[in-house]
């Protein structure tokens, strides 16, 4: 339950430093080229180029410093066409890169965050057709783009938290079918603000946790939040026992509207969620088991997709920059899954249930769902950030 | 059907333990493997062919079962079961089955003729006659054999209990604890079939299968230590097992208080069926990967070294600079003197059982380990990989505790002969 990636030491410099550490390279296994050697004065000093093509680099660090990150660049220094990320001392890696003939060279980042670059070699033979480089995003591009994606999550907030008042004020009323009615439009809300693998921390085991890894399952008092409510309000459960539950929900999503602006946001964390959010959709949606009596995973799973869509539209610049048909294609898929899931809403409102889906839909939308997410996956690794393990994972 | 039940109920009172079906095989199954089997000579030529390449499956006659130290079979399944017999005598006749079939399929040798009136004994899956020491077996007992039924309650090994769930668990009931667990090993999947079905039939009425799940160990890609389906070598680091006092310190139950005295020379099993969400894995940077585990996936080298079997060296990183302070195997295993005593001893079984309900792929690890002491060890190393950022690619779905009763003494010992 802690986030998946650590906290990104923000910077991709291009800057050409002078400090030391190396990479030597003089790759090579296997019948690729010339092996890269390493040594501790400098990054890959006297590596040799190989043809073009299809290169493995055995990538060495022979420094007793550890190194962040290598990359080997193209020509204009800023396109990579191969990285390593992390290379302990004494230690090596191997780096495959897809080379087109023209001028390349490495770079080396240390801890302190100086950049090394090697000397430019020519990589000469015939055109290469495939090789897919990309541009390093900066600290700052990220930044940017986290604080438009907070903006966004503070309007949706605002929603949530009209939406569950409301709730709460029915269950409070004893009014259990008016808060059938509004438990839903509230767990939307919550559900737009992606809140994939623990993104707001305790809040989200307040708000939307589940009785799973609980002794007693949905009998454990720490079950609470939407899913505990949704329980009890579709089992039959009286009053009493809701209001309690109700006005913990509420002052949960109150606390983290408080709290949001003080709630750190790791530098990759906005690119990983514009992947993972869809993650958790097919695991605990499509497969029912979040489902706690209400039977609106469908629901749920288009309101994730709209957050989805919330993360893409921040880092949209980004990708617009470096990846332009992706950024078309994942639009396009994103608003297809979601009229997909949408279509089963009815005009009343009301939602079908996932169960009563024939075999034929849960298919096309598993399998477009997972399609989607094939392609949600590359953006974490095209937008990210070396990452400094010393800050990574506090928990 | 009643005559079946008739054929059962003979191999189970064991009254007539001499002729009835289960022993009686077992005492040919014996003298084959001592060749002086009507079938001896060809048998064991080809018998002595396979021993070689076999030779890592163990039996349980001595003081331990020493299945539990071997290296893991190619093929295997874990199989828990309720007992439904009726009485502590019939829970005597039927451990007394199971170990009399145990002993037959370990020896090998020709099946019992019952006669050409009845079904034959044996279910023909491994030909005419059986190799031997083809298949190696490893039995539990769950906590809830020490209820009321069979009055085994003051009996109980001291350190045995029921499975509780962990944060992130989701266990399933259905596949989750039972009275027995049965694991089968073997190199080869008919082999372990052969023998899970010969158990079942011999002991049919007194003990009912509860869960089950098969599982194979991948061969070296390319050398060393096999991969999971994560990709990732899997128990590189496990205790010595020919080291004595290392087994006696962390896996054999030790004589004296609080263990009863039957319970000597046991030791504890652990078993997890731990789901691999491997579409997400699948979709997560090889980098990502290599920090939550804290090896290199081609080489299974920890991320500060360059060999697989190097030791990482945690003192030289304490803030988890290049082995992140989450990576699994620094959680699983500090290596620290302060957490020596809680290693494990750790055999991983890869599994594939088809696809989930979103037609995600069903795979993933069954986790067995060995230890003297489930909250000393497993639960101390559970504990603290309690929210490492593997989690989020894995679920536990189901396994049990199992004490694993200590070896056979003698031709006529039992397992579970110092209990009933």
């Amino acid at each position: 339950m802690t986030p998946r990636r650590g906290a990104a030491l923000g910077v991709v410099a291009l800057a050409l430093a002078v400090s030391g550490y190396l990479v030597v390279g003089r790759g090579g296994t296997d019948g690729g080229p010339a092996p890269v050697v390493v040594s501790a004065s400098a990054c890959a000093r006297g590596w040799s180029a190989p043809r073009s093509g299809l290169t493995v680099f055995t990538v060495k660090n022979t420094s007793r410093a550890t190194i962040y990150e290598v990359d080997l660049v193209g020509a204009n220094q800023a396109l990579v066409y191969g990285d390593i990320e992390m290379l302990a001392p004494g230690t090596e890696d191997q780096m495959d890169a897809l080379l087109p003939p023209g001028d390349y060279s490495f770079q080396c980042e240390s801890f302190s965050g100086a950049t090394l670059t090697s000397r430019v070699e020519h990589v000469s033979g015939p055109p290469v057709s495939g090789a897919h480089p990309y541009v390093p995003v900066t600290s700052d591009q990220i930044q940017l783009a986290t604080l438009a994606y907070r903006g966004s999550l503070t309007t949706w907030m605002g929603r949530l938290a009209v939406a569950t008042d409301a709730l709460k004020a029915a269950v409070d009323a004893g009014d259990l079918a008016r808060a059938r009615q509004l438990w839903l439009p509230a767990h939307l809300d919550y559900s737009r603000l992606g809140a994939a693998y623990d993104t707001f921390g305790n809040f989200n085991d307040e708000i939307n946790g589940r009785p799973l890894g609980l002794v007693g399952g949905v009998d454990n008092p720490n079950f609470q939040g939407f899913l505990r409510l949704e329980y009890g309000l579709w089992h039959a459960q009286p009053d009493r026992e809701l209001v309690p539950v109700a006005n913990a929900l509420d002052s949960a999503v109150h606390g983290l509207i408080k709290q949001f602006p003080q709630m750190l946001m790791p530098a990759n964390d906005l690119s990983l969620r514009t992947h993972e959010i869809l993650e958790n959709t097919l695991q605990f949606e499509l497969t029912g088991e979040t489902d706690e009596g209400s039977h609106t995973n469908l629901a749920t799973a288009w309101a994730n997709v709209q957050g989805t869509q919330l993360a893409l539209a921040a880092i949209a610049p980004l990708l617009q920059q470096g990846e332009p048909g992706l950024l078309a294609s994942l639009r396009q898929g994103l608003d297809k899954m979601a009229a997909a899931f949408k279509g089963f809403q009815h005009a009343n409102g009301s939602w079908t249930p996932l169960q009563s889906l024939s075999r034929s839909q849960r298919e096309h939308l598993d399998g477009e769902l997972g399609g989607l997410l094939e392609q949600l996956s590359v953006v974490p690794d095209l937008l990210e950030l070396p990452i400094q393990p010393a800050t990574a994972d506090q928990s | 059907m009643s005559r079946r039940r008739l054929l059962q109920l003979g191999a189970l009172t064991g009254t007539v333990a001499a002729t009835s079906g289960a022993l009686g095989s077992l005492s040919r199954a014996a003298a084959a493997s001592t060749g002086s089997g009507t079938d001896g000579p060809s048998f064991l030529d080809g018998a002595s062919k396979v021993t070689a390449e076999r030779a890592q499956l163990q039996s349980f006659e001595g003081p331990h079962q020493l299945a539990v130290l071997s290296e893991p079979t190619r093929a295997t399944t874990v199989v828990a079961f309720d007992v439904i017999a009726g009485s502590r005598a019939e829970l005597r006749d039927l451990l007394r089955t199971i170990t009399s079939r145990m002993r037959y399929l370990y020896a090998g040798g020709t099946p019992q003729f019952d006669g050409p009136a009845a079904p034959t004994d044996d279910n023909g899956i491994l030909g005419p006659v059986l190799p031997a020491r083809n298949a190696s077996f490893i039995l539990g007992m769950g906590a809830s054999l020490f209820d009321d039924r069979f009055g085994l309650k003051p009996a109980q090994p001291a350190r045995l209990y029921t499975m509780q769930s962990f944060p992130n668990d989701n266990l399933d009931p259905a596949q989750t604890q039972g009275d027995l667990s049965v694991q089968i090993g073997a190199e080869d999947a008919d082999t372990v079939l052969h023998a899970l079905r010969d158990i079942t039939k011999h002991t049919r009425g007194a003990m009912q299968p509860r869960w089950r799940v098969d599982g194979f160990k991948s061969p070296p890609r390319p050398s060393g230590t096999p991969r999971n389906l994560l990709g990732f070598k899997d128990g590189i680091a496990n205790p010595d097992t020919s080291d004595a006092a290392q087994m006696r310190q962390l896996v054999w139950v030790q004589p004296g208080s609080p263990e009863p005295a039957w319970t000597t020379g046991g030791t504890y099993q652990v078993v997890r069926i731990i789901r691999m969400l491997v579409e997400f894995w699948d979709r997560v940077s090889l980098y990502e990967q290599e920090n939550m585990i804290g090896r290199r996936r081609a080489t299974g080298a920890p991320l500060d070294a360059n060999s697989e079997f190097a030791a990482p060296d945690y003192a030289t990183d304490p803030a988890g600079n290049i082995i992140p302070l989450t990576a699994h195997i620094r959680l699983a295993n500090p290596r620290t003197p302060a957490t020596a005593d809680s290693r494990i001893l750790r055999r991983g079984y890869n599994f594939d059982l088809g696809v989930d309900v979103n037609g995600n792929l069903n795979q993933g690890l069954i986790f067995t380990c060995y230890q003297q002491d489930i909250q000393r060890q497993f639960v101390t190393v559970q504990t603290r990989l309690i929210g490492e950022p593997l989690v989020d690619y894995i679920s536990p779905v189901g396994g049990g505790y199992f004490f694993c009763p200590p070896g056979l003494e003698g031709r006529s010992d039992y397992f579970g002969s110092g209990l009933v």
